[in-house]
């Protein structure tokens, strides 16, 4: 290996390391703020992905019809969870949230699909469709289960992770897509060319870590998600509700899910199960950060695709062994320099 | 008497099998400050986290005539009631400042939460520690912080568990008489103490708890003068029901 491929597989690596970066800080959030490991973060990606695929291709994505649904049990639970404080205005908005915003979406997909409006409109398209499924996912599987230990949670986003993939079979197809790249552009830098599609990658990722921090630091949503992170009680005394931070961190999840899709849709085939490898290897990142620091994950995420990208290039038969396998010694490392921590509750 | 704010009938919260409040009923009337006085394990802390929806508990629970038996937490904040827990739940990564704006948060969509500057002005040492971690704070400070955060959040009801706890008398002696404030100013107060002598002095009435059942009950100049309470809870208090640390607050 010589020094003009070891700077290709860098940059192979850092534009997947974006991704995995993505990815690890939304199973942080998410984990912190409901003590869900959120392993169908992958789907949300490959539905992004999909979505926009079947959108380029003018016809109507097997997540609207899904969107739907999940909007209708969503809807249902709502109104089970809120049975003793319901109301006509509670009604009107829990209505307006499951129902009528899922069915705007769907109008505006059937509308907008077949005019094949333009590669930006239809991935605000793709947004707009999976990002409300992150709410509905929570109040549908985990709501329900607030009070239950990390590993019933565990537990339960297996299952979910299960039925997702399995509806994206009977949505998708099992063939799989690849959308046009965002840019054809190209500059060359040295030996290397860098596309305008690694550049969109990496400068997108920098912007949700941005935009995060922002979120976090200057708003009081924000800080009210670190609040019930930090605190649940002491948040829950504030008005707080474990619910609305639930369902606030798991749209945001669904949203960079679908954004993730958006941006890895040119570079690779995505199947309907493709998502689940890609979520892997972001929690491996999000593990390293020890499911609680956003940095450290978000620099991991960066490690695991260089890893991943020399590891295909000396050993591929091996690459996903190689950058599973680099989690033992971390794991290891954490467990030796930290006590056991007991589970809550 | 007036219409009373909060009313509890036959409260009974059980651990398991074990009933730690039985049938506790009581009130509390608009502006009035209502202690619930107790040894270790009579059930204070249980009954103040039933009333706030904390834990389940049976019996009948109203504030301003609605019944609240049912809601959970976040719906009692928001209709008035606050409480400041034992172990006051500060969120300790966070700065000062910060725990002070989510004590406003159930305001976030229509403003009307507390004012910083005010809070500041009620507790200055608050406002020189603003921008420093919520867990940095000494013990008494985490208490001002605490009952500053519930303010923003301009409560009705204020309960408040065991606010003297761990703290030095000079302390102590603040806190109440921030309470006795608050009271005048017209948030009604229920304040479970062990710290009988301090509660008693500023309550306008108050509950004796023992395991989990109201034993005496009457307006605090009646307790002061009771001779159950008198034996028990002021005469030989900390001799034998406190723990030695906490005997220095207790006197």
């Amino acid at each position: 290996m010589d020094a003009t491929i070891l700077l290709l597989l860098l940059q192979d690596g850092v534009v997947n390391g974006a991704i995995y970066a993505l990815i690890a800080l939304s199973l942080v959030l998410v984990f912190t703020v409901t003590r869900v490991i959120l392993i169908p973060q992958g789907e949300f990606v490959a539905y992004g992905a999909l979505t926009l695929a079947s959108l380029e291709a003018g016809t109507l994505p097997g997540t609207v019809p899904l969107l739907l649904g999940l909007g209708g049990l969503a809807f249902l639970a709502d109104c089970a969870e809120g049975r003793h404080t319901l109301d006509g205005r509670t009604l009107l908005r829990l209505a307006l949230r499951d129902l009528a915003l899922p069915a705007l979406v769907a109008a505006a997909a059937w509308i907008l699909g077949p005019m094949k409006p333009g590669l930006l409109i239809e991935i605000l398209v793709t947004l707009a469709i999976v990002t409300p499924m992150g709410g509905f996912l929570h109040a549908v599987a985990f709501r329900p289960l607030a009070h239950a230990s990390v590993l019933v949670l565990l537990i339960a986003s297996v299952g979910v992770h299960l039925a997702l993939t399995g509806l994206g079979l009977v949505f998708f197809g099992a063939e799989g897509s690849r959308t046009p790249p965002l840019s054809e552009a190209s500059f060359p830098a040295g030996p290397l060319l860098i596309s305008g599609q690694s550049l969109w990658m990496i400068g997108l990722t920098l912007a949700i870590i941005v935009g995060l921090w922002l979120f976090f630091s200057r708003t009081l949503l924000g800080k009210a998600l670190i609040a019930t992170a930090v605190n649940r009680l002491g948040a829950r005394l504030m008005g707080i509700a474990p619910s609305l931070a639930g369902r606030l961190s798991f749209s945001v999840a669904a949203f960079i899910g679908a954004l993730s899709g958006v941006l890895i849709a040119p570079l690779t085939t995505v199947y309907y199960d493709t998502g689940f490898l890609i979520g892997l290897k972001g929690f491996v990142a999000a593990i390293i950060g020890g499911l609680a620091s956003y940095p450290a994950a978000a620099a991991a995420a960066i490690l695991v695709g260089i890893i991943e990208s020399v590891a295909s290039f000396e050993a591929s038969a091996f690459k996903e062994v190689i950058v599973f396998m680099a989690i033992i010694p971390v794991l290891l490392w954490r467990s030796l320099r930290s006590a056991p921590i007991e589970d809550e509750e | 008497m007036t219409v009373p704010m909060l009313e509890a009938e036959a409260v009974s919260v059980a651990y398991g099998k074990v009933e730690a409040v039985r049938g506790v009923s009581l009130t509390v009337a608009p502006g009035r400050l209502v202690t619930v006085l107790g040894a270790n394990g009579a059930g204070k802390t249980t009954l103040l986290n039933a009333l706030m929806g904390v834990l389940p508990a049976r019996g009948r629970i109203r504030f301003e005539g609605a019944d609240l038996t049912r809601l959970p937490v976040e719906a009692r904040v928001a209709r008035g009631l606050s409480l400041i827990p034992e172990r006051r739940e500060l969120f300790s990564t966070m700065s000062v400042e910060d725990n002070l704006k989510l004590g406003a948060f159930r305001f976030r969509s229509q403003g009307g939460g507390g004012d910083l500057g005010e809070m500041y002005r009620l507790f200055p040492r608050l406002a020189e520690r603003r921008r420093q971690q919520a867990g940095t704070l000494s013990g008494g400070e985490r208490q001002m912080l605490a009952m500053a955060r519930a303010l923003m959040g301009r409560p009705r009801l204020l309960m408040l568990d065991e606010p003297s706890l761990g703290l030095a008398p000079l302390i102590v002696a603040e806190v109440m008489r921030t309470v006795a404030r608050l009271r005048d100013e017209g948030v009604a107060i229920l304040l479970v103490e062990q710290n009988a002598r301090a509660a008693l002095r500023i309550a306008d009435h108050g509950y004796v708890l023992d395991g989990g059942r109201v034993v005496i009950e009457g307006d605090s100049r009646t307790l002061q003068g009771d001779a159950r309470v008198i034996e028990t809870y002021l005469g030989t208090l900390a001799a034998d029901d406190a723990p030695p640390n906490r005997a220095a607050s207790g006197r």
